[in-house]
């Protein structure tokens, strides 16, 4: 708080916007503090520049104010201005027209250019030549001051725009031949080009808007003003433009010059100059959206003008159809005067207006380049028009007609009514077109590349889904029980390559084993499909019934089309529940049963050395291990009663045919001396005891890792960008080359202490040949014919080729002992494994 | 102007404000009058210090342009030879010492670091300097010739160039019309505006009333108005009650005409500056309705995007409408606008003097009937700030002025005297017009930043 100082001073006290300060009346406060004490709070300028406000007349003022309001009588004092009282007498000469004021506020915006007519006024000098241009001239030859003022303003304007820098030389100035060539150009800059095209456009002479003035006298259209007068008034335009060095006859304001570097400050009659402002960024998307916004902008600008124009079109349509009325109405009107003077009766009929028949516009209208809603609407209000009119019409007939004429005219009615509602009833052919309001207009964005993907994504999700939709409608009553028939067809045939490769130095990837449901029909178990119709639908079991003795889909809904296969944005949650769900039910999953894992070994290659040092090479499925034991087993028990020897390949043959179609034969007593039984315990024992390849769990690695396969194939896509995947891809590689030196390095070995014990190589038959044989079914279980699976049999080539390349090597080597085969070292160890497995297996089924 | 700010600040001028008593001899001849230089003039009998600005032979008679020191530019004028008293003394000009800075930082601008080692070197680099820049040179020789003799120095500028030289500063000083016929309307002009300079050799212009078109020749005004169908501004009108109709006008949109208001408008108002176009702004147009259209009282400019919080750039009733309480209304309309936009608002500076004055009334109007009608016990500046969308600082001043401030016991309070209770019984009484703010038809406009952009 501030107190009085000794000197009599205050400190400054200051006051709080924020402060809820008391109101009081003087008068209830007489004990208010002294004068002294109420002292100036902080100065606040009052926002008159210093000079000025220390003139005498505002200082008077404000002291006879500042007295007042201290209670001081003062006479009223006030700032002298220069005299505003005067009227001008003549005003009333030039402001005559009466102005209509409208009932609303007013809405305008127009310029003063287009409310103001001809942008050139003529002068005295202007008016002094035309009075005596005009004063030996009659009637049509005169020139108005309106149609001079156009001639003027159009030489005016072809100079300005053709010779803007005329005034550094006029002697240039160009002749009339050229201005007159020039001025007959339209010229969209021009603003009276739009009246003019207006005008030619509806076929109306002198075209006026509602801002322009009505003159007395229309003036002539402006190239038949050029021809009248032009050739007389230029000089005096010359004269005048020369007078003026050049520059436009009547002076304009000075604009800042834009070609001088500095700005002209020293000149007070330069004004509105041009703001500077920092330009905003170019960037090449500020650029496309700019132009995309323009390109916008005129076509819709064009689109209203057009119907802008058609509007205009169809109202002078109107004025001339009223006009015609008009006409024939007067002329009626005459007739009956004549007839009445002349006695004449009856024939009145042409006097009188017969309901006027309805043009059918509708056809004109579909031709023209209207809008489709526009149409449409235009039609539907024709349409209604019409059968509105003709059931008064018919209801109330006019009297004057005959009764003959009315059925006749009823008649025709009731058959363009007829027409009329079958056009109502027919659906227009029109596609559905929402027009938004302006505002819910989304300004165009930018596309980027995201968007793009998007969308091509988007689409081809569509288009997947349409497909499949389609085929659903098309296999509408059809049970397919095939485990997906939408799926593509996977060929699923293993990469001989990946064969001989040793599979435990794979690193576990979801690559190395991604699951694939096996494509052949035939071996899918279809008690899920029956016991469980979850697969037809994704979300509810209830949806799809299926009458399992007819194979008729009951209920279907056409909803639920897309099978959760497709889900590609991978989030089915529901779907991965079911899946979980139903891993765990008493009834095995459908895909569980029959899934393969695409780089499982399909079959077992073994070779071994017969006689005479013949080498061979046994096949033998590893997937089928249980059929095929099935079908070891049956062999043991089935009664053989062919005389024909079996061979080996036979033999395999035929079991392959034989699963196609299991036959649950009765058990019988194996013959233990029947030899050919014995060949094939033999067989078994064979394959049984003796493999050359280590035995693939085929533990998916989703499954290992417990979760979802769908999720692991987002991972899988996920991991072929990633930097881990082709770091471990090189490494693989690197290994497998490793590899390869190394084998060479030995068979080289091998070859040269071959060569030191045999002195020459003997290569025994060619690889082709011994691989003849044993080649045991081919993995898409399509083997077929020839079960010799030489080089260029139909199936498989691919693994052929490859498997043969790869037996090359050790063909060539052909080594006696067995111990010192360097392959046979590396995969013995793991031989066991699979043997067990396929004992277990094989004790399963007994069991 | 800066000349003015001098003059008050030096205490040497202050004292020639009373004029000296005469000599019996002429102590100058006329031909010794330059422009700039101060001499004393009879007026209605007193005798005034005042500048001259120019001078015209008008029929075998000079004439000379003065402006009285210490009086508004608006009563400076044309007097003839004789009213000036040759028996006073004469004032040189002073030297344009600002001016010289002034262009002297432009010439540094415009070619670098290169004059300004040479500015250093005084005398030669001033005359380097002085070559580029016409006017200048004129000024330049005055400073010299501060130590040269009165003689020699009178004789100097004459020699150098008459008073009628094209010093830029003293044509915009001057007046450039005489009479300015608008409507039914004969006004005489009070500055200098920048119609085309060819129109200011009759100093007559007609403007329509309704398109503010100008022209110094009455056939071709004669011959527009016939055209013309314009019969009010050209926008949305916004305010309407039976007294006056506000036009709301879009400088960017209607840029003749916006324009021409501006040069309108500049004839009566000092501090507007029609340096830069009218597309920034907003104008508010208050007309009066009679059987011919709606004829323009007044108007104010309002930017359409304030950094300062200004509700108004420019203010003007036209002279013809002045004093009969227009200002008030436009006023008052300025602060319904803020209102509307939810702002406070403020004039923008500087204020002319009649500016001050009709803000003040309508400020001091405004909190008095606030304090008054509503039987307020307390209240803070803030709280009638958010009422009026008057600033803080505009209520202060205007409380301040009227000295109902008051300190009271240990705190501050709003105090209404007995001066303040007489002259709102006095406002009562006097029955104006006032504007109806629910017939404020209006949305604030919002403009994009794009349109904020005002260059080509």
């Amino acid at each position: 708080m501030a107190l009085p100082s000794t000197t009599g001073r205050f400190r400054q006290r200051k006051i709080s916007v924020k402060q809820t300060l008391q109101v009081m009346k003087q008068k209830d406060i007489p004990d208010l503090d002294g004068e002294e004490q109420q002292r100036e709070l902080q100065h606040i300028e009052t926002g008159v520049e210093k000079g000025e406000e220390e003139e005498k007349d505002l200082q008077a003022v404000m002291h006879a104010t500042d007295a007042k309001f201290h209670g001081a009588k003062v006479a009223d004092v006030s700032i002298p201005i220069p005299d505003a009282s005067k009227m001008w007498v003549d005003a009333s000469k030039y402001y005559q027209t009466k102005y209509q004021f409208p009932e609303d506020y007013l809405k305008f915006s127009s310029t003063v250019e287009d409310t103001s007519g001809c942008q050139y006024c003529m002068d005295e000098l202007d008016d002094e030549f035309l009075i005596k241009y005009n004063s030996d001239k009659e009637g049509d030859k005169k020139c108005t001051e309106d149609e001079f003022e156009i001639l003027m303003y159009n030489m005016e304007r072809v100079v300005n725009k053709k010779q803007p820098f005329l005034s550094m030389d006029p002697s240039q100035i160009l002749g009339f031949d050229e201005i007159k060539e020039i001025a007959l150009v339209p010229d969209e800059a021009d603003p009276t080009f739009i009246h003019r095209q207006l005008g030619t456009q509806l076929g109306i002479q002198n075209f006026r808007t509602m801002l322009d003035a009505t003159p007395k006298i229309m003036p002539r259209p402006f190239r038949v003003l050029l021809e009248l007068f032009g050739a007389d008034i230029y000089p005096h335009w010359k004269g005048r433009r020369l007078t003026k060095e050049g520059n436009p006859i009547f002076p304009r304001l000075k604009f800042e010059d834009p070609s001088q570097q500095q700005r002209d400050d020293n000149d007070p009659y330069v004004c509105f100059r041009r703001r500077e402002y920092r330009h905003a960024r170019k960037t090449r998307r500020a650029d496309m959206q700019g132009v995309e916004k323009l390109r916008l902008l005129d076509r819709d600008f064009r689109n209203a003008k057009e119907l802008l124009l058609m509007v205009a079109q169809r109202e002078v349509k109107r004025q001339k159809e009223i006009d015609a009325e008009w006409a024939v109405f007067r002329q009626r009107c005459a007739i009956k005067d004549m007839k009445r003077e002349l006695g004449i009766k009856g024939e009145d009929q042409d006097l009188i207006d017969h309901k006027r028949r309805r043009i059918n516009i509708i056809r004109k209208v579909k031709d023209s380049t209207m809008s489709e809603r526009e149409r449409l609407k235009i039609k539907v209000r024709a349409d209604k028009k019409s059968l509105h009119k003709h059931g008064s019409s018919a209801s109330e007939g006019p009297d004057s007609l005959t009764a003959q004429l009315r059925r006749q005219q009823q008649k025709q009615m009731a058959q363009r009514a007829g027409l009329a509602s079958q056009e109502s009833v027919a659906p227009p052919p029109v596609q559905p077109y929402v027009k938004l309001p302006s505002a819910k207009i989304p300004d165009l964005e930018m596309t980027t590349v995201n968007t793009v993907l998007k969308d091509k994504l988007d689409g081809i999700k569509k288009a997947v889904s349409d497909k499949l939709i389609k085929r659903k409608l098309q296999d509408e009553g059809w049970v397919n029980f095939t485990d997906d028939p939408y799926n593509p067809y996977f060929d699923i045939s293993p990469n001989g390559e990946e064969l001989l490769r040793e599979r435990s130095h794979l690193p576990f990837s979801s690559i190395a084993s991604s699951t694939y449901t096996i494509q052949d029909s035939r071996q899918i178990d279809f008690t899920y499909v029956f016991s469980n119709s979850k697969h037809y639908s994704n979300n509810d079991s209830e949806i799809v019934k299926v009458n399992a003795a007819t194979g008729q889909v009951i209920r279907n809904d056409r909803h639920n089309f897309m099978p959760a296969f497709y889900d590609l944005a991978g989030k089915d949650g529901d779907d991965s529940e079911d899946y979980g769900l139903n891993k765990g039910s008493a009834q095995e999953s459908f895909y569980e049963k029959n899934r393969l894992n695409v780089s499982e070994v399909l079959f077992k290659l073994r070779k071994r050395i017969g006689r005479a040092g013949c080498q061979w090479i046994d096949r033998k499925r590893i997937t089928d291990s249980k059929d095929y034991q099935k079908y070891l087993d049956e062999i043991e028990d089935e009664q053989l009663v062919e005389d024909e020897p079996m061979d080996l390949d036979d033999e395999s043959e035929k079991s392959v045919e034989d699963i196609e179609e299991p036959v649950e034969g009765t058990r019988k007593r194996v013959n233990v001396y029947d030899s050919r039984a014995s060949v094939k315990r033999r067989l078994k024992s064979r394959f049984m005891f003796d493999s050359d390849l280590p035995a693939f769990d085929p533990v998916d690695p989703s499954r290992l890792n417990q979760i979802d396969p769908q999720t692991q194939e987002i991972r899988f896509g996920c991991m072929l960008l990633s930097k881990a995947y082709d770091g471990m891809h090189q490494i693989r590689q690197k290994q497998i080359e490793a590899y390869q030196q190394r084998l060479i390095h030995q068979q080289k070995l091998v070859q040269q202490r071959h060569q030191r014990l045999h002195g020459s190589g003997s290569g025994s038959g060619s690889v082709n040949g011994s691989v003849n044989g044993s080649a045991n079914g081919s993995a898409n279980g399509s083997a077929n014919g020839s079960a010799n699976n030489s080089s260029g049999s139909k199936s498989s080539n691919g693994t052929n080729g490859s498997i043969s390349a790869q037996l090359q090597l050790p063909d060539n080597s052909t080594p006696r002992k067995g111990k010192s085969i360097p392959k046979r070292g590396v995969t013995s160890k793991s031989l066991q494994s699979p043997i067990k497995e396929v004992s277990k297996q094989a004790q399963a089924l007994k069991n | 102007m800066s000349d003015s700010e001098d003059s008050g600040s030096d205490p040497e001028e202050a004292r020639r404000l009373t004029p000296p008593d005469p000599t019996e001899d002429e102590q100058f001849k006329p031909f010794e009058m330059v422009s700039g230089c101060q001499v004393y003039t009879e007026k209605n009998g007193k005798y005034l210090l005042a500048e001259v600005l120019g001078s015209q032979l008008r029929k075998d008679k000079t004439v000379y342009y003065v402006h009285y020191v210490m009086y508004n530019k608006r009563l400076d004028e044309w007097i003839d030879q004789d009213k000036i008293d040759f028996h006073r003394p004469v004032y040189p000009p002073r030297p344009q010492e600002k001016k010289e800075k002034k262009h002297k930082k432009k010439s540094k601008k415009k070619s670098g670091g290169e004059i300004r080692t040479k500015a250093q070197s005084k005398h030669d680099s001033l005359k380097e300097d002085e070559v580029d820049l016409d006017n200048l040179n004129v000024q330049g020789l005055i400073k010299e010739s501060e130590k040269l003799s009165r003689q020699d120095e009178l004789e100097k500028l004459r020699t150098g160039g008459s008073m009628m030289q094209s010093d830029v500063h003293a044509t915009a000083r001057m007046r450039n019309f005489n009479k300015v016929f608008i409507g039914n309307h004969e006004v005489e002009p009070w500055y200098f505006s920048p119609y085309p300079v060819e129109y200011t050799e009759d100093g007559v212009l007609y403007i329509d009333d309704f398109s503010l078109q100008y022209f110094s020749s009455k056939k071709q005004f004669e011959r527009f108005r016939t055209k013309s169908t314009l019969r009010h501004p050209p926008g949305n009108e916004i305010y309407r009650d039976d007294y006056v109709s506000f036009f709301e006008i879009d400088g960017k949109k209607q840029r003749t005409w916006c324009r021409n208001l501006c040069l309108l408008s500049k004839l009566f108002l000092d501090h507007k500056t029609l340096y830069y176009d009218v597309d920034p702004f907003l104008f508010y147009c208050m007309t009066r309705r009679d059987e011919f259209g709606y004829h323009l009282v007044g108007y104010f400019s309002k930017e359409k995007e304030s950094a300062d919080n200004y509700n108004v750039a420019c203010i003007l009733t036209l002279p013809q409408y002045q004093r009969h309480g227009y200002g008030k209304l436009l006023i008052q309309f300025s602060y319904e606008l803020s209102k509307k936009e939810g702002k406070l608002g403020s004039p923008e500076k500087p204020l002319s003097d009649l500016g001050l004055l009709s803000y003040r009334a309508y400020w001091t109007e405004t909190i008095v009937n606030l304090l008054m009608e509503g039987s307020i016990s307390d209240i803070s500046i803030d709280e009638i700030s958010q009422i009026t969308s008057m600033t803080t600082t505009d209520i202060l001043h205007t409380l301040q002025t009227l000295s109902m401030l008051k300190y009271y016991k240990g705190q501050h309070i709003i105090c209404i005297t007995d001066q303040v209770i007489v002259a709102y019984e006095k406002l009562q009484k006097k029955k104006r017009h006032l504007l109806d703010p629910s017939k404020l038809v209006w949305k604030p406009p919002v403009f994009t930043a794009a349109q904020l952009r005002f260059g080509w």
